[in-house]
This record gives C-alpha cells, structure tokens and sequence, in this order.
C-alpha cells in the first residue's frame, strides 16, 4: 500500500470551522434548554479564546511545560464547582437574575453538575491529551480552559451585583479567586509564547 | 532521597487508611472494600515499580488523562442514576446523595487531577495515585455488572453507572501495560549504566 494513503492530513482550518461549528451548536442547544445567560456565558469566552489561539498558538503549537498549568486550571475549576454546589449556585443565579430563567428554560443543580464538573471538566481532560500530544484543537481548548477560568472567576462578583439583598456573598466568589488567578498567569505565558515565536521569525 | 521516599510511602498509606475509614463510616463495608482495597494494592504495585523509579510521563499521562476523563463520566451516570442511595440500600447505611457527591465527585477527582500534575514532575505521590486509579478501574468497575446488579434485588438488572463502567477498564489495563513496560525498560538501563 502507498504511504500517501495511510494517513489523513487534516489541514489546519477545518479545525477553525470544527470549533466555530462546535461552539455556534452549542450556543444555540444552550440558548433552547438552558437560556440566554448560561449560553453566553461559554459562548463569549469560547469566542475570545478563537480570536487569541488564532493569533497566537494557531501555527505554532505551545509548548509542554504549560500543561501543569493547564491541568492547575481544572483543578481549581473543580474547587470552584464544588463551592458553587455546596452554596446551592443554580438556584441563587435563577433568584438573581430571573428573567434569564423563564419557561420554558430548565437551569438546576443537575443541569449544573452535568454541564460544568462532570461534561465540561472530562471534555477538559481529554483536551489536555490533545494539547499534549500537541494537534491544533489541544491548543485552542488551553486557551479556552484559561479564558473560561477567568469568565468563571469573575462573573460571581459581577452577579452579585444584582443580587436584591445588595452586593454579598455568591456562590463560587471564593474559588472564583483563584481560577481567575490561574486563567490570568496561563493567558500571561501563552502571550509570552507568542513573543517568542515573533522573535523566532524576525530571526529567520 | 530514600527518606524522602519513605515519606511519600507514609503519605500514600496514611491516605488511604484515612479514606478507608472515611467510605467505611459513610458509604459502609462494601465500597470501602472495593475502593479501599484498590488503594492498597495500588500501594503495593507502587512500591514494586514506580516508586523507586517514577514513571516517564511521555507515554503514560494521556492515557492517565484519559482515563480520569471516563471516570468522570462514569461518576455523572452514577450521579444521575443514584448511586449513593442504592448502595446505602443494598449495605445498610445512610449514603445520601450530598455525600457521594461530595467524596466522590469533588474531594477525590482533587487528587486525582494532583496526580495528573505529579505524573507530569516525575513525582512519587503522582505515581502512587496513577497506580490507584488504574487497579481501581480494573478491578473495581466490573463490580457494577457482576456484583450491583445481582445482590440488589436477586434479579439482573441495571446498576447506576453500568453503561460506562467498563470503558475506564480499558484505559487503565493499557496505562498499567504501559507503565510496567516502561519500568521494565528503565531498570534494565539503570543495571546497565551500573
């Protein structure tokens, strides 16, 4: 058998049209069942992380040492899943924010667990063996997985600001420190990457 | 070095004793014999290969990556499907669902992904919790089609967590190929060099 035949190349843009497809699916399934807010929740960084691996880590893949962080990264997504859970988030967010929730949108403590611990943080996982072994879509998820942290961190102080007791605690503020901790320095060193890889060029 | 060994050796055994007897006063005797009895023998493969010379994250931490990711799945059908509770009826304690979720969905995946990061750093204790999981699946997971179904209620039938139990027994049979071919390899070269 020829060797031309043995492998697919896959050329680097379907990958881009694959996520964009990926991402506007599940904008849309999340929009039906979920509502507006969950959806552009993980819409909007889904979009910011496109534009930043395409300018960055697009064609060139980063590097393994930022797999520790990588893996950092869901594991204080998970400590902050666990917070919002234990502080009951689904129903604060559904209390905060009402008119995200209306019928005949369903958002509850399942919803929550299925979609971000369990579905989201294996989907993670699997990402990680993908950036590992260093293939294009590995690549845009570590950026997705710190813009995520960063989105996930934040957007408990941005919530309680429309809390109808006034600005107090929300679910997932304390876990929320630290995943935008770790989504700031891992965005950080991907932008260093970059630098990097345009000095590498200018040499060239 | 070896004293710092000895001291991750301790680690290792003090958590899974302490975790043993966590399962034991929640769960009750039949997941802290499944559970409890994969740790110890995680241990002991532990100490009979990678301790001394930790394994080479290149070809294993995929698979180990992997293999939690399933598990995590394995987990939401549980959770889905009740879990916790069916197994306090069939032992005869108060496993409620808040407890399940929170000892295994949330306390123990912590280690978990921590052995992840170990692996990666050629870590022991990251060893130790590779070596865990991988004879927990194996060993531990068919229970959910050989066991659950049976002791229920007499009948088969299904289990929470039966459809996706025997997928992370795949990963982890490969991932302990893998690490033993590997060990077997570096200590050949380290006689060698000798």
């Amino acid at each position: 058998m020829n060797k031309d035949y043995e492998y697919l190349d896959v050329p680097r843009w379907v990958n881009v049209l694959f996520i964009l497809s990926t991402i506007i699916t599940l904008c849309v399934a999340g929009y039906i069942y979920t509502g507006a807010l969950i959806s552009l929740l993980v819409g909007v960084p889904a979009m910011v992380a496109l534009f930043f691996w395409l300018t960055t880590t697009y064609h060139q893949s980063a590097p393994r040492r930022i797999i520790p962080w990588y893996i950092g990264a869901v594991l204080v997504l998970l400590i902050q899943h666990a917070e919002q859970w234990h502080f009951n988030y689904a129903e604060q967010l559904k209390l905060t924010l009402p008119q995200f929730f209306s019928d005949p949108v369903v958002f509850n403590e399942a919803i929550f667990l299925s979609i971000f611990p369990f579905a989201g943080l294996a989907l993670f996982l699997v990402f990680a063996t993908s950036f590992y072994l260093r293939r294009p879509l590995g690549n845009y998820m570590v950026w997705f997985v710190f813009v995520w942290a960063i989105t996930s961190g934040l957007t408990p102080y941005l919530f309680t600001l429309f809390q109808e007791s006034g600005i107090s605690y929300f679910p997932g503020m304390l876990g929320g420190v630290l995943t935008t901790g770790v989504g700031v320095w891992g965005c950080k060193l991907l932008l260093n990457i970059k630098n990097i890889v345009k000095e590498d060029y200018s040499h060239a | 070095m070896l004293n710092t060994n000895k001291l991750y050796l301790g680690v290792a055994i003090t958590f899974a004793i302490s975790f043993i007897v966590m399962l034991l006063q929640t769960a009750g005797i039949m997941p802290a014999i499944i559970i409890g009895g994969s740790m110890l023998v995680g241990v002991v493969l532990w100490f009979f290969t990678t301790y001394k010379i930790p394994a080479n994250p290149k070809n294993v931490l995929p698979i180990y990556l992997i293999t939690i990711a399933i598990l995590l799945l394995h987990i939401w059908e549980e959770y889905l499907f009740d879990f916790g509770p069916r197994i306090a009826q069939l032992n005869g304690s108060t496993w409620s669902e808040v407890e399940f979720l929170t000892l295994i969905a949330f306390y123990l995946p912590v280690f978990w992904i921590l052995g992840a990061i170990g692996l990666y750093y050629r870590h022991p204790l990251g060893n130790a919790m590779i070596w865990f999981i991988f004879i927990g699946m194996a060993f531990g997971e068919p229970v959910h089609l050989l066991v659950f179904p049976i002791l229920d209620d007499g009948r088969y039938h299904y289990f929470p967590g039966m459809w996706s139990a025997l997928f992370p027994l795949v990963t982890s049979i490969w991932g302990m190929s893998v690490l033993i071919k590997d060990y077997r390899e570096e200590s050949k070269l380290q006689e060698a060099e000798k």
